[in-house]
């Protein structure tokens, strides 16, 4: 029996990110004529037989132990190395988070099999899965075609796609796989977890982003009070974080956090491509520059020549008189 | 202890990229190549190593064109031993490693640094894909690495999506290496010098009897789509008022 045509994986990412990972799986199983299917890796997610439906997928495979949930990425690789091999999908989606780029390439060499990072859109071809990828920092699209065994994986960057539901609603079932573990020994040890504290700039409806214009480190905080009167987070570019102008998790861009706000305001911040990589998905993004031909300005909606030091205080003033 | 570091042939990150109109490839006319940035924080980062474990090696592996000894040597004028350049053309992610994981074989090193992305295609799996072949563990996105004291195992601190997490692992095992990792030392003078007497040994691939048949080619490079220009807004009060009334979002 041949396998679903695509299987969207998921672990540990919010329901925003599992609904673009569905809408993509969906258009490209229904160009491949086959079936959406949703595998999760650990604690099914609140709603999920509802997410499924109202996205269109087929069935939901379920696979739960209690090896997986460490940060080391061997329990991962073995149990999706033996649904791969019991399934037969064609194609495996993931969503690029940091767990993802630990375990989908060591996936991809333990079965022999092609992958794709950093996905933005993926089209077949007379059979062959054609993947556009981002390159060069975001400078270029890179058009990859996979060849050879199956199933081939591809990691798709946050913001790819807008979720969708599906015209149809289906009325998937959730079936538990099981798989052994029992062989894993999990090398690696967390010896400090993550700390997680206050929004995480990847959820915020609301940035306000900092840069060299900011001329000083102790200007930060007035990117700090128009995000607080504004409800939203303070960002900051890389080449203030590597002077210690902004704390590391701050840093928006391709070595940072890639952010997807309703409002972008970008203070002081030239526009390169690394940057914009981690705000273009922002519905609207204001520019505030001195520099008339600052690159931000042709990415922004709204742009603002002036000094942010002054621009800035004046806007949290007006944001606080709302 | 021996270290094995990549050392990448890429298009100076200052560089803008513009895709040729055939969609063929990037431009290359006047383009300057060096050492993929996160590469050479891994060879510094050997370096670094290797002065305070007496009696290591470092030894740098590029594959690519014959070119890339410019970048080797680069390295070797930074302080690494040796190097091995593999010739071969075109070859995917997993072709880099299992060509990587055959010269491993040979050089049984006790750990391997690598970039964590070649800021060419920024794809991030060859690391990972090398420690999987290997059977070995991994440490990505290391912004510190302390080994322990019999170098027996490494403690990776990483920047990942919840912010500093620290891994600890066995050796031998990959690592790479992420920007804030540390600042590559310039080549000096003498280190040059001596750098063009260290040995540099070129392998064909076919040489080296792996299969490295791509499941990954490359179709077509095109640039971004290009966003639509905004407008230039006279004011603070005229901008509140736009993202009121227009764009809605306050």
């Amino acid at each position: 029996m041949s396998g679903p045509a695509v299987v969207a994986c998921t672990w540990g990412v919010a329901t925003s990110d599992i609904e673009e990972l569905l809408t993509l799986g969906r258009t490209v199983a229904g160009s491949l004529g086959g079936e959406l299917r949703w595998l999760v890796l650990g604690a099914l997610p609140e709603g999920a037989t509802d997410t499924a439906g109202r996205f269109g997928v087929g069935g939901v495979d379920h696979i739960e132990d209690a090896k997986l949930g460490t940060s080391g990425s061997d329990a991962y690789v073995a149990a999706l190395a033996q649904y791969c091999t019991d399934s037969t999908p064609q194609l495996l989606l993931f969503n690029q988070t940091f767990q993802v780029r630990d375990a989908a390439p060591r996936l991809a060499a333990r079965l022999g099999v092609g992958i794709v990072m950093n996905g933005i859109a993926i089209e077949q071809d007379g059979g062959t899965l054609r993947v556009t990828a981002s390159a060069f920092g975001g400078d270029t699209r890179t058009v990859y075609d996979l060849a050879g065994a199956t199933p081939q994986l591809v990691s798709v960057s946050a913001n790819a796609v807008a979720p969708e539901a599906a015209a149809t609603a289906t009325n998937p079932e959730v079936r538990k796989v099981a798989v052994d573990l029992g062989a894993v020994e999990e090398r690696v040890r967390v010896v400090t977890p993550p700390k997680r504290e206050g929004p995480r700039l990847e959820d915020a409806q609301t940035i306000v982003a900092g840069g060299r214009g900011l001329a000083d480190a102790a200007n930060f905080k007035l990117v700090e009070e128009l995000a607080a009167a504004l409800g939203g987070v303070a960002g900051a570019s890389r080449p203030i974080v590597d002077d210690g102008w902004a704390d590391p998790s701050q840093q928006v861009g391709l070595t940072g956090k890639i952010t997807r706000p309703g409002l972008y305001i970008a203070a002081g911040i030239s526009g390169a491509s690394q940057h914009m990589v981690g705000c273009s998905a922002a519905k609207t993004i204001v520019a505030i520059n001195t520099d008339p031909d600052a690159a931000i300005f042709k990415h922004a909606r709204y742009g603002l020549v002036g000094d942010c030091l002054e621009i800035l205080p004046e806007l949290t003033r007006a944001a606080k008189a709302r | 202890m021996k270290i094995l570091v990549t050392v990448k042939r890429v298009p100076d990150p200052e560089t803008s990229i513009k895709v040729k109109p055939d969609g063929t490839g990037i431009v290359t006319d006047n383009i300057k190549w060096v050492v993929n940035p996160f590469d050479e924080i891994g060879v510094e980062e050997a370096l670094r190593i290797k002065e305070k474990v007496a009696g290591s090696e470092v030894v740098l592996v590029s594959i690519g064109d014959k070119v890339a000894q410019e970048q080797l040597r680069t390295g070797l004028a930074m302080g690494a031993d040796r190097a091995i350049l593999v010739l071969a053309d075109d070859l995917d992610p997993l072709g880099v490693a299992r060509v990587l994981a055959k010269l491993v074989d040979d050089e049984k090193p006790d750990l391997i640094i690598m970039g964590k992305q070649a800021i060419d295609d920024d794809s991030n799996a060859v690391g990972q894909m090398l420690a999987e072949l290997l059977g070995w563990p991994q440490g990505t996105f290391a912004s510190q690495i302390e080994l322990s004291d019999d170098q027996k195992s490494a403690s990776v601190t990483r920047e990942v999506d919840g912010g500093l997490e620290t891994l600890s692992f066995p050796l031998p095992g990959v690592i790479t290496a992420d920007l804030r990792l540390n600042e590559p030392r310039y080549a000096s003078l003498p280190g040059i010098m001596k750098a063009r007497k260290k040995e540099l040994k070129e392998i064909p691939v076919a040489d080296l009897g792996v299969d490295v048949t791509p499941r990954v080619t490359i179709t077509k490079m095109e640039p971004p789509p290009s966003r639509e220009a905004g407008k230039i807004v006279a004011s603070v009060e005229e901008l509140v008022n736009l993202l009121h009334t227009e764009a809605k979002v306050i």
